[in-house]
């Protein structure tokens, strides 16, 4: 039994780390505890946004030519302010041992590799009408272009800890390998367009900073630094039946290299084009990107730069209804721009011995309400499958808001 | 220029470009269909510039008055005689030889430092017509070749008694290696002559273009003599190559140069390719400088004015084609000279220089007859000049600018540097804008067109709007300047022409108010001009 406990925490402490809820642990579904090594392996891609529907960016992820239409029904849905869109693309692979310690018995060691995709993004609709439609659209009036921000970070952990088999508590320390990060922070930014496009005014507040832009591949490193992960669950009192977990995933830094560039920006541009000294000559004025960048003084400064990884904290509680049924709250919060705490319910019941299923509904994070599924299915004895969606609209319409979808392998032996 | 790097522009307002982030975050999940495309409309400053007289006239062919007026001032060359034409002096050789003259197969021992070659000479330059006495090398070479077939070292010596090196000297030495008949031997000797002062009297100091040699041959006097038969033979050649003249005197002959229907380039008026110009004043001197030390009569025959645009050809009618330009010799400072000139100014009032020039012309044809001495050899063999002289001719041309202009047209091509390329082309369709501030007293239309290589009409832009003329004040200068808008609407069919390689052919068109009869231009007038475009592009498009 304490087995089957530990392995349900092992799957819980994976699958609690995108963003919805998981499906709570069941000794009778789960596999058995006993074995001494297991091997997890997860896969995540969960995409969402309060406003852009989801047909924009799987065109874009498509790579095909964006009709005003698609482009338009995705404005025309937009805030004015405070829209949000944002994915997290993780995938870890862990191993969970047997016990060490003699007097801890339930403490088991783990050791973990993850990549990490992340991405966080706030807008306006003026920052959404200028990107797909121009800005000949506000010819004699000014776009609002804040608040908004960005962050794109690409990263890798490998770390090792402890996991508690008894109550699914863990903490883990992680070496944090930095491949990318682009992030943009902008308090305060305008652009006014003239009648006829006579002059582009701009008011700018705001710094953009980015790792060194030589190179994104995955091999590369441009970055180092240290993360902690940890869960605590307990209960109030020792018979009471709920259940409740507080955490943190990937609280650290990453130090980025030397070659990284910063930008930040408190100014007024106005601009009614680059100044030519001869007009018979237009085809000797050379007018590349150095000159675009000079003439709106967009030089980085280039130096190293430390950030915070965007972690994550959540709290949980879950609560056994019966024999077959549970229900799971999960509040949570990640470290990216756009991002809002999120609220998910999830009810679950046990078909047969080997078959769980859930059915969820979130809101916040990037996004609005979602409706999503779970279910996990124990195949033999060493070999437990996972799978979720946190949006299961998103299967049948363009015009659903969030997709994303779990795989999870668990095998012990 | 033009549009790329707007584009680039636009895609990189960083707080704004929502669709390059958003591109950037699915790289892993990306098909190789590329990168998503989509139109935005753009409304953007291309450039702004300020076009002054000096954009029309270059600075140096300006000349602006106390009074803020300006004036055209162009210097263009005529005609010029140099010294190739004036003095060519030929190459020269002479040939020293002696031989021994035995019958049938006698020979004879000759001791060491025999003398086989003693000759004092006088060479002549072939110059027809030309009577030097003095004549200075600026550059040049003496080269002396010895065959020696004699079976002793010989020993060569040759002198310029009448001339002089520039390290004082006038002789050279040499030798060669013994020689047989079947195996002569041979020995060069070159002299660079630059520098080397020659007196062209002869050895009695009355002659002209004769120069005074000795040359000498002994068998070598250390050496052990040799014996020599018919067949043996000692021969000095000495040759006076690539001569120029530093400076030369005599009498340099009666000779008439003609040069008949020759061209002149005018490069003044290139910009303009149509219309018509009229000048209130114009003003044209003619300036020829004697820098030969002889007399110079100058017939100028015909002048024309040549537009080859129009075919309009304007003669000029003055009484300088009626007679001869009677020019002085100039003067021998002895190191060097003081040219004589001669000026003649025509203007409105004794030519029809202001036809002329309104012609717009962009070659000046002439026909002119030179006679170098028309009065002989009145200077009594002092005629001279130096490397630096010459017969020149050069043409002023002055025109106050208070002009009237109809249809005036400057002509300018560009290729604009669009984004992408004609198979995936970043840009649909738009409208150029120009915003003017006129402060110049002419109206101006602009007339945009596209060509190809041969300037070939392809399309052309329409233009609305014209940029209207400065106010004009009583005075009949502008007063105040006047703002003007023009909009030029490119299809797509012309945007795939820019596409595909054609060129832009921009045409300005300028006219002054009839009524105002010449309007004068100042040298503050200015005309700024900003030029804005409204596009369709496609992100990604490239």
């Amino acid at each position: 039994m304490r087995y089957g406990l530990f392995l349900a925490c092992a799957t819980l402490f994976t699958a609690s780390s995108h963003g919805q809820v998981a499906l709570p642990p069941d000794p009778i579904v789960d596999l058995n505890a006993g074995y001494r090594n297991t091997i997890t392996v997860t896969g995540l891609f969960d995409h969402n946004a309060n406003s852009v529907y989801n047909e924009l960016p799987l065109a874009i992820v498509r790579g095909a030519y964006l009709e005003r239409d698609l482009r338009a029904r995705s404005s025309e849905a937009l805030r004015a302010k405070g829209n949000s869109l944002g994915e997290v693309i993780q995938a870890r692979v862990q191993w969970t041992g047997a016990t060490c310690w003699g007097a801890r018995a339930n403490w088991r060691p783990v050791v973990s590799i993850a990549h990490h995709d992340q991405i966080g993004l706030s807008f306006t609709a003026d920052q959404f009408d200028l990107a797909f439609f121009g800005n000949a659209a506000f010819e004699g009036r000014t776009a609002s272009l804040s608040p908004s921000g960005y962050a794109q970070i690409r990263y890798q952990t490998m770390g090792a800890g402890l996991q508690h088999a008894a109550n699914g508590s863990y903490l883990r320390l992680d070496l944090v390998s930095g491949l990318s990060l682009a992030a943009l922070n902008v308090d305060y930014a305008s652009l006014y367009t003239g009648e006829d496009g006579q002059v582009l005014r701009s008011a700018l507040l705001g710094d953009y900073v980015a790792s060194d832009t030589a190179g994104y591949d995955l091999g590369r490193t441009n970055g180092l630094g240290a993360a902690i992960s940890g869960r605590w669950s307990f209960t109030t009192r020792p018979a009471e039946k709920a259940r409740f977990s507080i955490g943190v995933e990937d609280l650290g830094f990453v130090a980025w290299n030397d070659r990284s560039v910063a930008i930040r920006k408190d100014t007024l541009i106005r601009y009614e084009g680059l100044r030519v000294y001869d007009l018979f000559a237009l085809d000797a004025v050379i007018v590349n990107e150095t000159t675009v960048l000079d003439t709106f003084g967009l030089r980085y400064d280039h130096g190293p730069v430390t950030r915070l990884l965007p972690f994550r904290v959540f709290a949980e509680m879950m609560i056994p209804l019966n024999e077959q049924w549970r229900l799971t709250v999960l509040a949570e919060h990640r470290h990216l721009p756009g991002y809002l705490p999120q609220l998910a319910a999830q009810a679950s019941r046990v078909f047969g011995s080997r078959t769980m299923v859930g059915a969820a509904l979130g809101y916040g994070g990037f996004g609005g309400l979602r409706a999503g599924l779970s279910m996990k299915r124990r195949i033999g004895e060493h070999l437990l499958i996972s799978l979720s969606t946190p949006q299961v609209p998103a299967f049948f319409t363009g015009r659903a808001r969030g997709a994303g979808l779990y795989v999870g392998l668990d095998l012990g032996f | 220029m033009y549009f790329a790097p707007y584009m680039q522009y636009v895609r990189s307002i960083g707080t704004v470009a929502f669709a390059g982030i958003l591109l950037s975050t699915l790289p892993g999940c990306r098909k190789d269909a590329g990168p998503a495309r989509w139109d935005i409309d753009v409304a953007l400053p291309l450039f702004t510039t300020q076009l002054t007289i000096g954009d029309l006239i270059p600075d140096s062919l300006l000349a602006v008055g106390a009074d803020g007026t300006v004036s055209l001032v162009y210097t263009s060359a005529l005609f010029a005689v140099d010294l190739d034409t004036l003095l060519g002096l030929p190459d020269t050789s002479f040939i020293y030889a002696y031989a021994f003259p035995l019958p049938g197969n006698d020979q004879f021992n000759l001791p060491a430092g025999f003398p086989v070659i003693s000759q004092n000479n006088v060479l002549r330059f072939d110059l027809p017509q030309v009577q030097l006495s003095r004549l200075d090398i600026r550059s040049g070479e003496l080269q002396v070749d010895m065959r020696n077939k004699i079976t002793s070292r010989v020993l060569g010596h040759f002198e310029i008694p009448s001339g002089q090196f520039p390290d004082g000297v006038n002789a050279l030495d040499m030798a060669v290696d013994p020689g047989t008949p079947s195996a002569p031997a041979m020995a060069t000797l070159i002299r660079d002559l630059s520098g080397t002062r020659f007196d062209l009297r002869g050895p009695t100091y009355n002659q002209v273009n004769t120069l005074t040699t000795n040359v000498a041959a002994t068998l070598d006097p250390d050496g052990s003599g040799a014996t020599v038969t018919n067949q043996d033979s000692v021969v000095v050649q000495v040759g006076y190559n690539a001569l120029i003249t530093a400076y030369a005197k005599g009498y340099f002959g009666t000779n008439t140069i003609s040069q008949e229907d020759e061209e002149s380039r005018l490069t003044l008026f290139d910009r303009f390719v149509a219309g018509s110009l009229d000048l209130d004043q114009v003003t044209m001197r003619l300036h020829v400088e004697n820098g030969v030390g002889m007399d110079i009569q100058v017939h100028l025959n015909t002048f024309q004015a040549i537009n080859s645009r129009t075919g309009v050809t304007v003669d000029l009618q003055n009484a300088l084609l009626q007679g001869p330009i009677n020019l002085n010799r100039a003067a021998d400072l002895g190191n060097g000279f003081t040219p004589s000139h001669y000026l003649r100014t025509l203007d409105n009032s004794n030519s029809n220089i202001d036809a002329f020039v309104e012609n717009l012309p962009d070659r000046v044809r002439y026909g002119v007859e030179i006679l170098l001495n028309p009065l002989g050899n009145i200077s009594n063999g002092n005629d001279f000049l130096y490397y630096e002289s010459e017969l020149k001719a050069d043409l002023e041309l002055e025109v106050p600018l208070s002009i009237i202009a109809s249809g005036l047209t400057l002509e300018n091509f560009s290729r604009p540097d669009l984004p992408g390329d004609a198979e995936n082309p970043a840009l649909d369709r738009g409208t150029l804008h120009l915003f003017a501030t006129n402060g110049f007293p002419f109206d101006a239309r602009v007339v945009l067109e596209l060509v190809d290589e041969e300037n070939t009409l392809l399309s052309t832009i329409e233009v609305d709007g014209a940029v209207r003329a400065g106010n004009i004040g009583p005075n009949g200068l502008v007063s105040s300047v006047t703002r003007s808008t023009l909009h030029a609407p490119l299809d797509a069919f012309q945007v795939d022409l820019l596409y595909a390689g054609a060129r832009l052919r921009t045409r300005v068109v300028f006219d002054t108010d009839a009524d105002l009869g010449h309007v004068r231009v100042l040298d503050s007038y200015a005309l700024d001009l900003q030029v804005t475009v409204d596009g369709n592009y496609i992100v990604n498009g490239q």
